[in-house]
Parts: structure tokens; sequence; C-alpha cells
């Protein structure tokens, strides 16, 4: 039997089974009260018989149940136990002390090792043994190693749960004169340490076993990971075992903003402990990348984090600065900034200020003069490592010659090929060549080149061409200048002379010479690095709290890692340096020979199951099915099940004649809980805004079934789409084409978004069901709401017409009919107005207005007071089309 | 405060007074051109001469007009088509005396808000007849007039006991008494003897609750008496048991309620109060225009 092993830790509690008989007699002796009712025919009843006494009874079932709940109380409290472990060793006296690696290489599969404290810590808890604590690496409150406790077993419990691994080493040594104190002080009577397979120092960590009674240890459990980044720029995994198959490792890089931005597989084979692997990452993707991380374990030894260098690629574009916000199209600034400005960190000033600043790469568009001496500086930059990306245009044109910034030297002039006096047609772009550092990127077919500067042709310009069009001519040419690199785009960054600037690839051109470019490292050699983003045990990144002890590094310091210096990023913002902590560990070393004294186990769990939990949580849960039964037997279940309906929204049965009398906002019911109220809450905001600023005063806002109500009362009837709604009947399909036929104006939202009129395309659910529902309704033919249309001005003059979305379109009846004073009666729009109608203030949380916020939600008010004044007054305001006219001949 | 709390008393009453009206006045828009012919004359209608009718009734110059008119007391078999005796519709100087229970027992469900509305809108209709209209068991003497309906209501709080207080019930005069009759017959047998002796026609109008008719309790319930007179509640371990039982019981209530009402040549209604109070007078004034 399943129940062989449950042990109860308070056995005698189970002796108060025996009561559980005695509640079964209680309880069959007095039955349920009865509900009282004062009848005014009480004469009648009287000498009735009331012969039928066993009812009076509580029911078996009833018994049985109540007789369960005692039972399983009862049962709980005795905390039965399945599968109990033995004892721990020392009796049931003494202090029991409790070691936990929690250095850097503790924190993969932290959990597995914090699961098996935690049973260890049920056990100490039956023997009522109090608990010392030792975490063996140095706290971040204070950066000693200390102990905690002692402490009772609940208490302990709780101070698990804040214990975390830290990115720094155990100190073994600390850790054992903390313990040899402790066994001083307290009277310890067991010691288990719980350690992570590590050591920093074998010796350490044999004194600090000297004390321990039990080491906890596990090969499969203990292999932290160590990421390192070599010099050549390649990567190197270490673990501390290696494995008995082939491991598929992933690392990840994150963008600074967590995205990931490349991935890579390595295999890490069976057995070795080390494992080395290049990274080739596009300049693109390198330079966006924060970070580098092993998938798993999570830890900060195996995180590496980039330094600024990495992605600081500032560009500056040499140009009046009003270019900055220059909307021309045909200015080349703005296609420049297009193409840039969403990559990299842009700015455009002029070249004084420009040169200044840290920048990278600077683009010279032809637009933009420069004196010689500014030429100059210029070429000064370059050769000083700076990136310079020239565009050709027609000042280059004329004065191309002896311009001294050029990669190739020019023919004076330019190529034309379409115009009058040629015969010429615009040259496509050719291939990019496998040494031009462009290769790779896709070339557009579709872009043409109608002008362009020529080089003058010899032997090294092949060489320097980066880019050619289809007839061989370079368009694109680059060229080293000393540490600098110098880049010549033929033809201009605006429209004037080729579509280039519209292809994707000037886009992807412009960012890869970008990322080509030297990054700025240009933090001073003198200044401190505060702490900037500190990494926890697991290899998260969040900002130091007041309370860390870390403290500012110098650049240049050996960087050791320890509670005073975490690894991390320190510096500023734009300039800062990685500390990580993988470069700064040497290798790992197993904890070995531990002394025959002290025993070892895994960390397997002892499968130890407390069953009270389980027992009170079926207790409550039968306590609960007795109180509805209970509540069932005396009828009060009615009066509960009509408190839930009242819950529904209220709507008083409304008399014709009230309805008649008075403006009332209907909608129909679906059938849908949700969806119901939040038409009805819609509807009921709506109805205070129009009370608020029209004379129209709504009186109220009811439900309808088109199968049974009379729809003629309602001016307009508000209809949203759910999944749940049942096809119409005959009867309501009837109704409902009276209704429209009698002049009715019913707005179908299919609360998603976007409606396509068209049948088969863009087919969303809510305009599936629209067309299931309306199948046996005659909808007129329906067009999209024109920009004058009689809603657009009823009341308020509005352009579009949103509700808790914007943008989807409005159908309208192309040709109302003029019996209904040519007003449309059918209005079918996705954009969900009931929501953003809504006043409620759950639903206001409920549903946030997409994309516009308050605004947004006035001006689906607005639509609603037109849709009611356009169901009030008809074409009363379509009229005041002709007021222009009648305005102007009254003047003449 | 208590201006307050009189005003919204007297808004309630008010009220009672105003569906009074209503019930009243939907009820006589169909009652004019179809019962009252003529310009207010007495005379409703013939009808065919009926054993028991006066000779002095018999209108000689209609039957004569008819075809096999027989002088009633020969020996010949009277058939139909005979003599016509000529009916009027309301004996000018009718009296008619009112009464609700205002017992316990009514304040179950609506059932006094309805006899009250019942018994109101019944005076409306009877005063607007021109019929005088008093409150049984009260000192009110009885009124004419549409107007003094407003008397009739605020004295009808003052209507307490069915007891032969207050003014005396004169001869050939008729009473209605509106209650539930939840007592048993005798009692009200002397007193509707009484009167009957007098000559004084009746109608007994019961109104019960749907509840009280149908019992829908289910489960155990204890009964109490609503009117504190029996003070042993009966504890009920199953309603749906005795359920049929009371139903019959009910049913030989009602049955036994009308058989006297008979017995003095009085009638007997009996209205639920879901039965809308227009239906109600509308019956109730049938039965009164013949019984009259």
């Amino acid at each position: 039997m399943m129940f062989d092993d449950v042990t109860f830790l308070f056995p005698w509690i189970l002796a108060a089974l025996v009561a559980v008989p005695v509640l079964w007699w209680l309880l069959r002796v007095m039955p349920p009260r009865a509900k009282t009712v004062k009848f005014p025919a009480f004469f009648l009843l009287k000498g009735l018989s009331t012969k039928i006494k066993s009812a009076a009874h509580t029911p078996w079932w009833l018994l049985l149940l109540r007789c369960l709940v005692a039972a399983l109380f009862i049962l709980a409290f005795a905390e039965p136990v399945l599968h109990p472990a033995e004892d721990l060793p020392g009796g049931s006296k003494g202090d029991v002390l409790i070691a936990i690696d929690n250095g850097w290489a503790s924190a993969g599969h932290w959990q597995e090792r914090m699961d098996k404290v935690r049973d260890t810590l049920q056990q100490i808890k039956r023997s009522g043994r109090p608990v010392i604590f030792l975490p063996t690496a140095p706290d971040d409150d204070d950066g000693h190693v200390r102990s905690y406790g002692p402490m009772e077993a609940a208490q302990a419990d709780e101070w698990l749960n804040r214990l975390k691994p830290q990115p720094w080493p155990a100190a073994h040594e600390d850790a054992a004169g903390v313990a040899q104190k402790i066994a001083g002080e307290q009277s310890v009577t067991h010691a288990v340490f719980f350690s992570d397979g590590t050591t920093e120092d074998a010796k350490e960590s044999r004194h600090l076993l000297k004390f321990m009674n039990s080491i906890v240890m596990d090969d499969a459990v203990n292999n932290p990971v160590i990421l390192r980044q070599s010099d050549d720029g390649n990567y190197s995994l270490e673990r501390l075992h290696g494995e008995a198959q082939d491991k598929p490792v992933e690392a990840i890089a994150y963008t600074t903003d967590n995205n990931i931005a490349d991935e890579m597989k390595v295999n890490f084979p069976a057995g070795q402990t080390e494992l080395n692997f290049k990274w080739d990452m596009l300049p693109e993707v390198r330079n966006k990348t924060s970070r580098l991380a092993v998938s798993d374990p999570a830890m900060a030894s195996a995180v590496f984090l980039a330094n600024a260098q990495w992605r600081q690629h500032p560009v500056g574009i040499i140009a009046d600065t009003t270019q900055r916000e220059n909307r021309n199209f045909l200015s080349e600034v703005y296609y420049l900034r297009r193409a840039l400005e969403a990559g990299s960190h842009l700015t455009i000033d002029h070249l004084d200020v420009l040169l200044k600043m840290p920048v990278s790469a600077l683009i010279l568009p032809d637009s933009t003069a420069l004196t010689a001496s500014e030429k100059n500086d210029l070429s000064k930059w370059v050769q000083d490592g700076g990136f310079l990306i020239r565009f050709a245009g027609p000042h280059l044109a004329a004065a191309g010659e002896n311009d001294p910034l050029l990669p190739v030297p020019l023919r004076s002039g330019q190529r034309t090929m379409e115009g009058a006096m040629t015969w010429e047609k615009p040259v496509h772009l050719g291939e990019i060549s496998v040494q031009s550092p462009l290769y790779g990127l896709p070339v557009p077919q579709d872009t043409t080149v109608t002008r362009q500067v020529l080089a003058d042709p010899s032997p090294e310009v092949f060489e320097k061409t980066w880019l050619q069009l289809e007839d061989g001519t370079p368009l694109m040419t680059g060229t080293k200048m000393d540490k600098g690199t110098l880049v010549l785009i033929h033809t201009t960054a605006g429209p004037d002379w080729s579509n280039f600037c519209y292809s994707g690839l000037f886009v992807e051109a412009l960012q890869r010479m970008v990322s080509l470019s030297n990054g700025i490292s240009s933090y001073k050699a003198q200044t401190t690095l505060p702490p900037l983003l500190l990494m926890d045990g697991f290899g998260k990144l969040s900002a130091p709290d007041s309370r860390t002890v870390a403290k500012p590094l110098l650049p240049g310091d050996d960087f050791i890692p320890s509670p005073q210096t975490p690894p991390g990023l320190y510096g500023g913002a734009q300039e800062f340096q990685a500390y990580n902590l993988g470069d700064a560990l040497p290798k790992m070393q197993a904890l070995k020979d531990i002394p025959a004294s002290v025993t070892v186990e895994s960390y397997q769990k002892t499968g130890e199951v407390d069953l009270k939990q389980t027992l009170l949580k079926w207790a409550l849960l039968l306590l609960l099915l007795d109180t509805l039964a209970t509540l069932r037997l005396r009828g009060i279940m009615v009066f509960l099940a009509l408190m839930l309906c009242n819950a529904a929204p209220a709507q008083a049965a409304l008399e014709a004649k009230d309805l008649a009398s008075g403006l009332y906002l209907a909608y129909i019911e679906t059938g849908d809980q949700d969806a119901d109220r939040t038409s009805y809450d819609g509807l009921t905001g709506l109805s205070e805004v129009i009370s608020q600023r029209t004379t129209a005063k709504v009186k109220g806002v009811v439900a309808l079934n088109p199968d049974t109500d009379n729809l003629a009362y309602y001016p307009v009837i508000y209809w949203p789409m759910t999944e749940r709604q049942q096809n119409l009947t005959m009867t309501a399909a009837n109704n409902i084409q009276n209704y429209l036929s009698q002049g009715g104006i019913i707005l179908f939202d299919t609360r998603d978004r976007q409606f396509g009129g068209e049948e088969g395309q863009k087919s969303t659910p809510g305009a599936r069901k629209l067309r299931e529902l309306t199948q046996s309704i005659e909808i007129p033919e329906l067009i999209e709401a024109p920009k004058d249309h009689i809603l657009t001005r009823s009341f308020y003059l509005l352009d579009n017409f949103p509700g808790r979305y914007d943008g989807g379109t409005l159908w309208v009846e192309k040709e109302p009919s003029p019996r209904h004073d040519a007003i449309t009666s059918v209005i079918i729009g996705a954009n969900d107005w009931a929501a953003a109608w809504s006043k409620n203030e759950n639903d206001r949380s409920r549903f946030m207005i997409e994309p516009g916020g308050e605004r947004q939600r006035e001006m689906a008010y607005r639509f609603g007071v037109n849709l009611v004044m356009v169901a009030l007054t008809g074409n009363y305001k379509a009229d005041q089309v002709h007021t222009p006219y009648i305005l102007q001949r009254l003047g003449q | 405060m208590i201006n307050l709390s009189k005003a919204g008393q007297l808004a309630g009453d008010l009220g009672l007074l105003l569906e009074a009206e209503k019930v009243a006045h939907s009820f006589m828009k169909g009652v004019h051109g179809r019962r009252r012919v003529g310009t207010g004359e007495a005379f409703w209608q013939f009808r065919p001469w009926q054993p028991g009718d006066a000779r002095r009734d018999i209108d000689w110059r209609q039957s004569a007009k008819r075809d096999g008119a027989r002088a009633p007391g020969s020996n010949l078999a009277v058939e139909h088509g005979g003599a016509f005796v000529r009916q009027t519709e309301w004996e000018a100087t009718q009296t008619v005396w009112l009464y609700r229970d205002a017992s316990t027992s009514m304040a179950f469900g609506v059932k006094k808000d309805y006899a009250e509305t019942l018994l109101l809108a019944l005076g409306i209709v009877l005063l607007n007849g021109g019929e005088q209209v008093g409150l049984l068991g009260t000192d009110l003497a009885p009124q004419t007039g549409y107007p003094s309906i407003q008397r009739l209501h605020e004295m009808l709080p003052a209507q307490i006991h069915l007891a032969e207080r207050g003014r005396p019930v004169a001869g050939r005069s008729h009473v209605v008494l509106i209650s539930d009759f939840y007592f048993p017959v005798e009692g009200l047998a002397e007193f509707c003897e009484k009167l009957a002796v007098r000559h004084v026609s009746g109608t007994l109008v019961q109104v019960f609750d749907p509840a009280e008719q149908s019992l829908p309790y289910e489960g155990r319930i204890k009964f109490e008496d609503i009117e504190g007179q029996d003070t042993d509640p009966l504890d009920v371990p199953q309603v749906e048991a005795i359920r049929e039982e009371y139903t019959q019981r009910f049913i030989a209530h009602q049955k036994a309620l009308e058989d006297m009402a008979r017995g003095f040549g009085w009638a007997f209604e009996k209205f639920s109060t879901d039965v809308k109070p227009e239906a109600a007078l509308s019956q109730l004034y049938d039965v009164l225009s013949v019984k009259k």
C-alpha cells in the first residue's frame, strides 16, 4: 500500500479520531434548522399531518461529509509525512551548523542546492533543534564572512529565501575561522556543508572541513562554467568536470535593452573541461552587443560584458545646423539622417564643432562647402583614425581635380547618362566584389544612377572600388589614409543624381561603414570609475542600490572580484569599462580529498512529502461543499442565486409607456457577459456625455433581445459582435428587418480593429461573425463613410470615428432610402466603441485606449454624440451642406 | 422630520388613490357607451319574465309588442319570449357599503394594497355611477358624488374591525366585504346573517396571495401564524408532502365561503393578487350590477 511509510509527527493527535463517531451521533440528533414562514392561512395548515419525520434529520451524505472533514482536520494536525527521511545524526540536542557555499561557483543549479537545504531543514524541524547558517562567501552588506543564528527552523526557512549566491569567490579560510568561533560559543552537535564542489585553495577548504560532520556535493549539480574572451578575440568555456556526453551549449549575445542580437551554438565534447570557439559576428551586430551569456547555467562567471568601445560609434554629418530638422525631400542631409538616426548616435553640425566631439565617422555631403583650412583639419582627423564618407555632386564635379580628400583622382566634370544630348540610359548597380568591405549586402535591381563623377582610370582604382555600376565604373571608392579611412560615393546623397538614396543598400552601406569605423574610447585614464551596473550571482545586471559597499575603481587597477568590487560595468553612461568575473578567475579547482571523518552525501532529495497541506486543502474544500449543501437545504441558495443575478447590470423591467416617453439607448445582448457589461457601461457613459453636452436627455440604457423585445422604441441600437453569440431566430431577424425598414439605425461593431468589407479577403473573426449573424437580414449596399458624411458633422466636426481602436473603416449605407430622411440605417465599424465610452472605473483600466489615450476617448464620445444626433435629428444637419451657397447668394 | 415623514406617508397614500383612479378609470372607459344607454335614465333592458319576478315589474306594453305574451300566473307554461320585465340599471338610492380587512394576515404579500386599491376603485366607479358609498364600520355617512372619494380615502385607515360599530347599515343596501377570509366560515356566517335578515345583499371578495393557494415552499419549513393567535408553530418536515392536502383544504374553504354566500343570496368572488386589479374590478362590477 502506498501509505506504508507515512509517519505522523504528532501521533497523539490521532486520538481525537475517537471523537468522530460522537460527532456522527451529535449531527444525527441535531437536524438542520428549518426556515420559518409566517403564514396567513395558518388555520388551514393546522392539523395537517406532519407524519414524515425522517427528512428532518441531516441526510446521511451530509453526515458523512462532516465526519470526513473532521477526520481530515485531525489527520492534518497530526502532521503526516510520506516517505520520512531518517533523522539527522547528533540526536535531538544541540545546534545544527549549516555551511553553504554561496560564492560565484554556486549560482549554477542554485535551486537544487536550496531544495536540498530545505529538505534538511525539514528533518531539523522535527527534532526541534536550532540552526546556525554559515554562508561561505563574504556578505555583500559588510564584506565579511559571518554566521546567522542560532534560529528556529521556521525562521530558518525565511532566512533561506533571502540567501543568494554572490558574484565573488567563497572564502573558506574566513569561514573556517567563523566556524571555530561558533564551535567555541555554541553546542554544535551536527555540522553539514553544502558545497559547490570548487575550492579557491585546497588547504583553506580543508580547514573548514575540519569543523564539518558531513558534506553535500554532487558532480551533476556542481558544474560551474566560466566564459572568457581570449586576447585573439576568441572565446573559451571552462567547466569543472567533463561530462559523459557531448553537451550542446548555447551562447547568446544581448543588446543593451536585453534583446537577443545573435546566437551561437557550440558543442562541449564529452570528457573535456575546456572549449575554445570563435564567434564571428557581423560588425553591426557586434556594435549592438552589450553582453554575451551562456544560456545554461545562469551564473555571473558565464556572462561576458562588452566594453563601451564595442558599440560607441557616434556619427557626424557636416552640415549647417538648420539641416537638423530639414524635411526637404531633395536635401541630401535628410536622406543621410533618415539612414543613420535609427542605428547610431548622430550629430549634425559644423565641422569645427564636430571635430571637438568624439565621433568615429563623419559624412560630408556635396552641398556642404569647406574652406581649405577646414579641409586640412578634416584631412588630419582622418589620418588620426577617422572615417570620412564623402558624397559627390555638382560642387565636387566642378572643383574635383585638386581636392586632397579623395580616395581616387577624379576626372573633371560629370557623366550624364540621361538627358537631351545623350543616348545613354541610367545605369543599374553592379556587383560588390569580394574584397569590398560591403561584400554580402544585397544589391537592389531597381536602383539606377543618372549622373556620377568619374574616377581617372588607373590600375589602383579597381582595388579601391567598393561598389561599381553595371558598366564597371566605380560608384563607391575607398582607401586607407594613415590610420583612417576615406570613402567617396560617386553620386549624390540625395535624389538629384540617382535614386540610390531610396534603396535599402544606401542605408545598409552607411551603417556598415559606420560600424567599420574605430570605436571611441575616450575616458580619461586618471578618472575613477564609479559602479554603473553591477552583476548579481546569476549574472543579472542592476543599478547599485544604496546599501552596496561597492567602491569606484581606478582604470588600470587589477580587478579582483569581491564585495567591494563586484563584476559589472564601471564608469559613466557613455563611457564605461566592463569588469568580467570570468577574466578575473583562475582555473577552477575541484574540492577533493575529503577527510575520512566527513561523510559525503549527494544532492539527491530525500523525497519526503509533507501531507499536512494537502489534507488541509481537502478538508477546507469539503467544508465549503458542506456549507453550500447546508445553504441549499435551508433554501438560502435561492437567495444567493438572486444576489448573483442582481450583480448583472440591473435593468428594471421598463413599461412600454416609459420607453416611448423618453430617449433610451439600447444594445443587443450577446450572451457574452463581459461584452454585455461593457455595452451597458459604454452606453451609460455615452448617455451621461449626451445628457451633459446636448439638449437630448437620455433616460437609460436597455439590453435587447431581438427575439422578444420590441425594438421600435429605440432610435439607435448598438450591436457588438462576440464569438458566443447565437444565430438569429426567424422572429429576431424579422424584428430587426422591420426595425431597419422603419428607419431605425443599428451600429454594428466587430470590435476587432479592422473590418474588411470585401467578402473572403481580410476576414477577421468579428467580420465573420457579423456576416453569419446578418445572413437572414437584408443589409443594403455599403460604402466607406465619405469625408462629408453626416456622421462627421451632426454635432461635432470629426475626421474619423475612433473608439478603443482608431483607424478602422466605417461603412455606411450607399444609397439610404429617402423614406428614412436619407440617413443610413446600417453603420458597421470595428473600433470597439463601447469600451471607449465606458466610464466604469474597472473598464477604464481594462480597456486601454489605443493608441491615443484620453484624447481618443474624447473623440470616441464625440462620435457617439454625432451618432445619436443623427438618429434623433435625421438629415437636419445635412441640409447645411448648402449653407455656404446660401450665404454667398445673400452677399450678392 | 415629522412633517417630512408625514408627507411621505401622504404621498404613499395618495399613490394608492391614484392607483385606484387608474384602475377605475381604465375600467370606466370600457363601461361608457356600453352600459349607459340613453342619457342616464334608469332603464337598462328588457328581459324575459322569470318565475319570481314581481308582477308589477312586467312592462305590459313591451310584452304586448312581442309574440306569445302570456299573462303570468296563467296555467299555461311560460315560454321563452313571453312577458318582458323592465329592468333598471341601478336603483337610484342604492347604498353600497365597502369594507376591506385590515388584519395582520392581509400584510402578507401585497394583499392589503390590492384590497384597498380594489375598494377605492370600486368606490370611484360607484360614485361616478351616482351611488351612495359608505365605509362599513366607520362613522362616515354614505357619500355621493365623485369628489367624495377623497373622504373615503381619508377614512379608510379608520376601518379596522368587521363589527357592527359605526353607521348602521340600512335595509336593502349592499355590502362588499374584501378580505382573505382566513378564519372559520361560521363566524362570518353569523355576521352576514344579521345583515341578510334586513334584506341587505352582499358580495364577499376574497383576495389571496398565489403562495397561499399553491404553498410553493420546499423542504423543511416551520410555519407560524401571522396573526399570532396560534402560538404553536407548525413544523412541517417536508412541505411537498402536505401540499396536495393543503390545496384541497384551501379550495374547500373557498367552497364553504361561496356556499355560505349563496345561502344568503350573496355573491362570492375570489381574486389572486397576480390578477390585474382592472380585471378584478371589471368582474366585480359585473357581479354588482346584476346583484344590486
